[in-house]
């Protein structure tokens, strides 16, 4: 299986390559007004305006560093009626992408806050890289403020 | 009272008072003598205009009237002259006559009363219709000449002019008379006038030689008695006696000559008594000056020690200042020398600044290169960045590449082999361009800080230029003052030659000053002797003053 690999802070992370679509430079993003610092703006994708969710807000509880390395992870999100819709995801380091056996998945010890959006691990010599689930990355608050948006868009 | 005011006058007063009475007794008599004179020559004069003249007048009109009118008109008639000379002599003759009567009448006699006078005033008023007739007789006389009548001529003749002659001689006798004997009364009164004045002048002589023998015997009584009292005094003063004094109550020159007297006489007594004391005092003063002289003959001995010490000791400083003096020609040469070591280090310091300003052209040039140095750098920075944005393009390429072969399935696995090698190139590239990033950095900090530091380095070059040339100055400054010392120190040498030369001058002198406190030592014992004379002397003076009698 191909894993994008990516850091927030630290520590390294990585996601399926069947979830995404495309990885982008990082552009400037249209802001919305009173969103939660997690919500970094709306993405022009092809004409659709995507919503765009910063990682490290999310992990670290702050922005991430804007270097010409970190990028937008254009992912695709399963909405609840099974139909799929474009989400950006904004990560540090997003420059390698690795072919990993599914058998070298492992389940490490997670706090139940984790568990949420982290699917499991692989070993990287001595590091760790975690997987994060696209799917459940993103909150029922965000959810719902975009409900009407991905409703347009579906 | 008399007797007193007398004896209040000055002999200068009374002999003026003397000389006054004489000289106003000599101008009475001369007066008197003066008026005698004026009287009798005022009668003279008298007698002569009041009785000589007319006498004489009255004569020349008698013979005139014989001579010019009887005469001619006699003659006429018996043709012994001419009518017209006779007519001529008559009437000339008249004129005369008129003339002379005139002049007698004018004389005013009236202040001459004397019964003589009486009768010549009498006689001229008889004698005055005689003129007229004459005057008549010839005016008729003259007409008959002019018409030569000789019958009216011979008829006047004997009636008119013969008859007249008679009266007329008589009435000139009588006036001849009269005037004779005012004239003598005249003369009678001036003879009175003499006698008188004779007799008061006589007197008047007689007076004065009287008061002057009397007044002369007094001035003489009262100037011998006051010789004689000051006489006596003087006599008393020779032979020493003090206490005589003059008692003379008249108030003149001789009271003023004895105040004197008694003044000096006191004075004398005062300054005598002051003597004998003096002389006392003058042998104690000679006495203590002898203990004094002694002190002294000991003091110039010791001063001779004390000027045998100075000369030593300015010996001692004539040594010292040529020794000085020859420290000062070390100090000379010394000052010289540093004059000399300046100038050759003010050179060196002038090559060290041309150095110093040759380093700093170069460190310009250095900067100038390191600005070069730093552009190239930007520019290999500037490319260095195309550089990765490429790699950075071509490692997002090569995933999105990854990502569409793996979606591809079995059909993009070739493809997925390429875009991980274009990735491992794209992160190659990133590795060494982010080394020569690295590098270029380096370089820029590098030439950064170079340039930092050759400004630096040019700026303690500027400043130790400066301080160069600050140290230039000062040396130039030194090297003047030090130039400027050698004169003083020159004149400071001189000052020690002359102050060597000034100590042996004042040894030469205080060999004098010895020679000289000798000669004083000699001169104390001739004092000695002096003393001794002077003891004497005052012995004796006392003994001369003790002859002095003194009221005490």
């Amino acid at each position: 299986m191909l894993l994008l690999n990516f850091h927030l802070g630290d520590g390294r992370y990585a996601i399926s390559g069947h979830d995404v679509i495309r990885v982008l430079p990082l552009v400037r993003l249209q802001k919305i007004h009173n969103a939660p610092p997690l919500v970094a703006g709306l993405l022009n994708y092809g004409g659709t305006l995507v919503p765009v969710i910063d990682l490290c807000q999310l992990l670290l509880n702050r922005p991430c560093e804007a270097m010409v390395s970190t990028r937008i992870i254009m992912v695709e999100y399963r909405l609840p009626n099974n139909e799929t819709s474009p989400l950006g995801l904004i990560a540090e380091d997003v420059t390698e992408a690795t072919y990993r056996d599914t058998s070298d998945l492992i389940s490490p010890f997670m706090s139940p806050e984790d568990r949420r959006y982290l699917s499991g691990a692989i070993l990287d010599g001595e590091e760790m890289i975690h997987l994060l689930d696209v799917q459940t990355v993103v909150g029922e608050e965000i959810r719902a403020m975009f409900h009407d948006q991905w409703a347009i868009n579906g | 009272m008399a007797t007193n005011f007398m004896s209040n006058l000055t002999v200068k007063g009374r002999l003026a008072g003397f000389v006054f009475f004489l000289l106003f007794l000599v101008t009475a008599s001369g007066l008197g003598g003066l008026n005698g004179m004026r009287i009798a020559n005022n009668a003279l004069s008298t007698v002569y205009m009041h009785q000589v003249v007319p006498l004489k007048n009255l004569k020349e009109i008698e013979d005139i009237f014989d001579e010019q009118i009887i005469e001619p008109a006699q003659k006429a008639l018996e043709g012994e002259i001419s009518w017209d000379v006779a007519r001529r002599m008559i009437e000339q003759a008249k004129l005369n006559i008129n003339q002379k009567w005139k002049e007698i009448t004018e004389i005013d006699s009236t202040s001459l009363k004397n019964e003589a006078e009486v009768r010549k005033m009498k006689g001229l008023s008889n004698t005055a219709p005689l003129i007229s007739a004459i005057n008549d007789v010839v005016a008729r006389l003259s007409t008959a000449l002019k018409n030569q009548d000789e019958e009216e001529l011979s008829h006047l003749i004997k009636n008119d002019l013969l008859p007249i002659e008679k009266p007329f001689r008589h009435h000139i006798g009588e006036l001849l008379n009269a005037s004779l004997d005012s004239a003598k009364i005249e003369y009678g009164r001036v003879q009175e006038n003499y006698r008188i004045s004779k007799f008061a002048f006589i007197v008047t002589l007689l007076l004065a030689i009287g008061v002057s023998l009397i007044a002369s015997l007094f001035l003489i009584k009262g100037i011998d008695h006051a010789l004689t009292i000051i006489r006596d005094a003087m006599g008393h003063l020779k032979n020493g006696d003090l206490t005589k004094r003059i008692e003379y109550n008249r108030k003149d020159e001789f009271g003023e000559v004895v105040e004197g007297f008694n003044l000096m006489a006191d004075y004398l007594s005062t300054l005598i008594s002051h003597v004998q004391k003096s002389g006392v005092q003058l042998a104690s003063s000679i006495t203590e000056f002898a203990a004094r002289t002694k002190e002294q003959t000991a003091m110039i001995n010791e001063q001779a020690a004390a000027v045998n010490e100075i000369a030593a000791s300015s010996n001692e400083i004539a040594a010292t200042a040529s020794s000085l003096k020859d420290t000062m020609n070390d100090v000379l040469q010394v000052a010289r020398d540093t004059a000399q070591e300046a100038s050759s280090g003010r050179e060196g310091l002038s090559r060290i600044d041309e150095t110093m300003g040759r380093m700093e052209e170069a460190t310009a040039t250095i900067v100038a290169k390191l600005g070069i140095l730093s552009e190239k750098a930007n520019k290999i920075a500037g490319v260095v960045q195309t550089i990765n944005k490429v790699a950075d393009q071509t490692n997002l390429l090569s995933l999105n590449a990854a990502i569409e072969a793996e979606k591809a399935g079995e059909y993009g696995a070739g493809f997925a082999v390429v875009a991980t090698e274009i990735r491992r190139l794209a992160d190659q590239t990133a590795v060494a361009t982010y080394d020569i990033e690295q590098m270029v950095h380096d370089v820029q900090s590098a030439v950064s800080s170079g340039v930092m530091e050759m400004d630096k380095f040019a700026e303690q070059v500027r400043s130790s230029a400066l301080d160069i040339r600050e140290i230039g100055t000062q040396l130039s400054s030194m090297i003047n003052k030090i130039q400027g010392l050698i004169p003083d120190i020159e004149a400071v040498n001189e000052g020690m030659e002359s102050q060597s030369l000034g100590a042996k001058q004042i040894s030469d002198a205080i060999s004098h000053l010895n020679d000289g406190a000798q000669k004083a030592a000699e001169a104390i014992n001739q004092i000695n002797s002096l003393i001794f004379e002077l003891n004497k002397s005052s012995l004796i003076l006392q003994d001369e003053i003790s002859r002095f009698k003194v009221s005490q």
